[in-house]
């Protein structure tokens, strides 16, 4: 390894402190931002301005959730959820390159399959709702199929994409050294894709959650989508809002781990 | 008398599209001989990249004949070695996995042979140091020696270069162009190199082969003597050099 105890010249130093004191100013507008909203709902709510029966408060969103994780009852609600979208999430990003890949490998059955593609493409996969009850029953797999309906296509059409982008003469250059498809796949246009499949990745981390929470709406018995359509059913503002403060923090969560993933790899 | 390694005979191209038919090249003849470095020089568009393709075994002739070592090509063969106009580095690769990719394609990877040759490549051509290195951690000159290593690692008995130095400026064009004929001359291989540059083609070149506009035929073969001077930097400076790049200049330019 190198070593780090490079010695910097004055103008360096002073543009690092330059950069650094930037990052601190952001972090600290951000903070502000967050404190001053949730100050000002507090305040409204307080002073009536806001009716907390429609829309909740801080402190009593705090409370909802305190309840809920005393009686352990809020994960239960977490495990289902977040279990479904890993569970979606994998699947859909998995299938979704392998059918990519198959794809990529057949430019006949890609110029037959086009039109539905762009069909299912356009299609609302929420109007595949009830089908999807009728078929797999109501409860987890019908959530799963659900999210994974919202996050295979967009994988598909990505990867492929990226797969197709790869430089023409990259490509011939491989045939000149006498490369089977096989290894041109695998060794210039999978690689050459990879940047592609991590952003897919961040993308369906978002969709994932967006399918699980539209399947846990169609049919439930438990998971924050339940908790949220009960709350709005029953009018508990509070518990809709506490249930979606932690779904804010479990998508963000997901989001940074592959984001961490992604500085991984980039090195 | 060196035997003929390369040979065209009559040989035209068209390329076949939706709304036409494009003949690229219409007859082109003309031989290459073992360990000869031969120019191919004509206007943009007139089919100088198709002639490597042909040899490259990535398109077929139209009609005429293309013999390798006396055979006619079919297909993509490993006495081939094609270097492009970028140097296509592999950037997720390290040096090493990209000179070796040759020879890993072929399932040769473990070769000592060819890692010992592939090794004194590297070693001689001052690229040691960098074998675990990313491409990107390289300049544009270094890049394009990783390349030819990378083409000659297969052990090709003729190199085709396809304006290989187009991409880099002036000064490093230059040397660059000062390296990769040393390896190639050193190495003893035949090579045809495709250019834009009258000047390079004369500065590296035993013989230039200008092509017409498209469809394109031979319109003049240039015997070039300038071997008293040894590098292509040199060569410039070779008291015949203006005249031969005149008379070229004129062919390419001109046309009746
Ligand atoms: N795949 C293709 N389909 C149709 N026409 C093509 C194809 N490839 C090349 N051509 C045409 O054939 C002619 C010769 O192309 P080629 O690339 O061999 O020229 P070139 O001499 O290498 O040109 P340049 O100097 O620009 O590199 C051009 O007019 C080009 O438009
Ligand atoms: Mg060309």
């Amino acid at each position: 390894m190198k070593n780090k105890k490079i010695i910097y010249s004055k103008e360096h130093e002073k543009y690092l402190k330059n950069i650094k004191k930037d990052k601190i100013t952001t972090l600290l507008a951000q903070i502000i931002i967050f404190v001053g909203l949730i100050g000002l709902w507090e305040l409204l709510t307080a002073v009536g301005a806001l009716d907390p029966f429609f829309f909740s408060s801080p402190s009593r969103i705090v409370s909802t959730l305190a309840e809920f994780f005393s009686s352990g009852e809020m994960f239960t609600h977490i495990g289902v959820t977040l279990y479904e979208t890993l569970i979606g999430f994998l699947i859909a990003t998995f299938l979704g390159t392998l059918i990519a890949i198959i794809l990529w490998w057949s430019e006949k059955l890609r110029k037959i399959l086009d039109p539905y593609i762009v069909v299912i493409n356009a299609l609302p996969k929420i109007a595949l709702g009830p089908m999807i009850i009728i078929w797999f029953g109501a409860g987890t797999t019908a959530i799963i199929v659900m999210c994974i309906l919202i996050c295979i296509v967009i994988t598909t059409l990505s990867m492929l994409n990226a797969f197709l982008s790869c430089d023409k003469d990259k490509l011939l250059l491989m045939k000149s050294l006498g490369a089977n498809k096989f290894q041109t796949f695998f060794k210039l246009v999978f690689p050459n894709a990879f940047g592609e499949l991590i952003s897919v990745l961040k993308i369906n981390v978002g969709m994932s959650w967006v399918g699980t929470i539209m399947g846990e709406y169609l049919t439930s018995k438990a998971g924050l989508g339940y908790l949220i359509v009960y709350g709005g059913q029953v009018f508990n503002l509070d518990l809709v809002m506490a249930s979606t403060v932690i779904l804010c923090i479990l998508a963000g969560g997901m989001y940074f781990i592959v984001a961490r993933l992604e500085a991984r790899f980039k090195k | 008398m060196k035997k003929d390694i390369l040979k065209f005979q009559n040989v035209a191209l068209s390329y076949q599209t939706n709304d036409s038919e494009i003949t690229a090249l219409k007859d082109i003849s003309f031989d290459v001989k073992a360990g000869e470095f031969v120019a191919i020089v004509g206007p943009s568009g007139c089919g100088k990249t198709t002639i490597l393709s042909l040899v490259a075994g990535l398109l077929k002739a139209s009609s005429g004949k293309i013999l390798l070592e006396g055979e006619e090509i079919l297909a993509t063969s490993k006495k081939i070695g094609y270097m492009f106009q970028h140097d296509h580095l592999f950037e997720w690769r390290t040096i090493w996995q990209n000179v070796m990719l040759g020879p890993e394609l072929e399932g040769k990877k473990k070769s000592p042979e060819i890692i010992a040759r592939v090794t004194e490549l590297l070693e001689k051509y001052g690229l040691k140091d960098f074998i675990k290195s990313k491409p990107r951690e390289l300049s544009g000159g270094m890049r394009q020696r990783v390349a030819l290593i990378r083409t000659l690692a297969t052990n090709p008995s003729i190199l085709l270069l396809d304006e290989p130095f187009s991409a880099l400026d002036f000064q490093t064009r230059l040397k660059v162009c000062d390296d990769v004929y040393n390896i190639i001359k050193s190495e003893n291989k035949t090579a045809l190199l495709v250019t834009h540059d009258i000047s390079e083609a004369i500065s590296m070149a035993d013989k230039v082969i200008i092509l017409s506009k498209r469809p394109s035929y031979v319109k003049d073969i240039k015997i070039i003597d300038l071997k008293d001077y040894p590098t292509p930097l040199e060569r410039r400076e070779h008291p015949k050099f203006r005249e031969l790049f005149d008379e070229i200049w004129k062919e390419v330019q001109f046309e009746e």
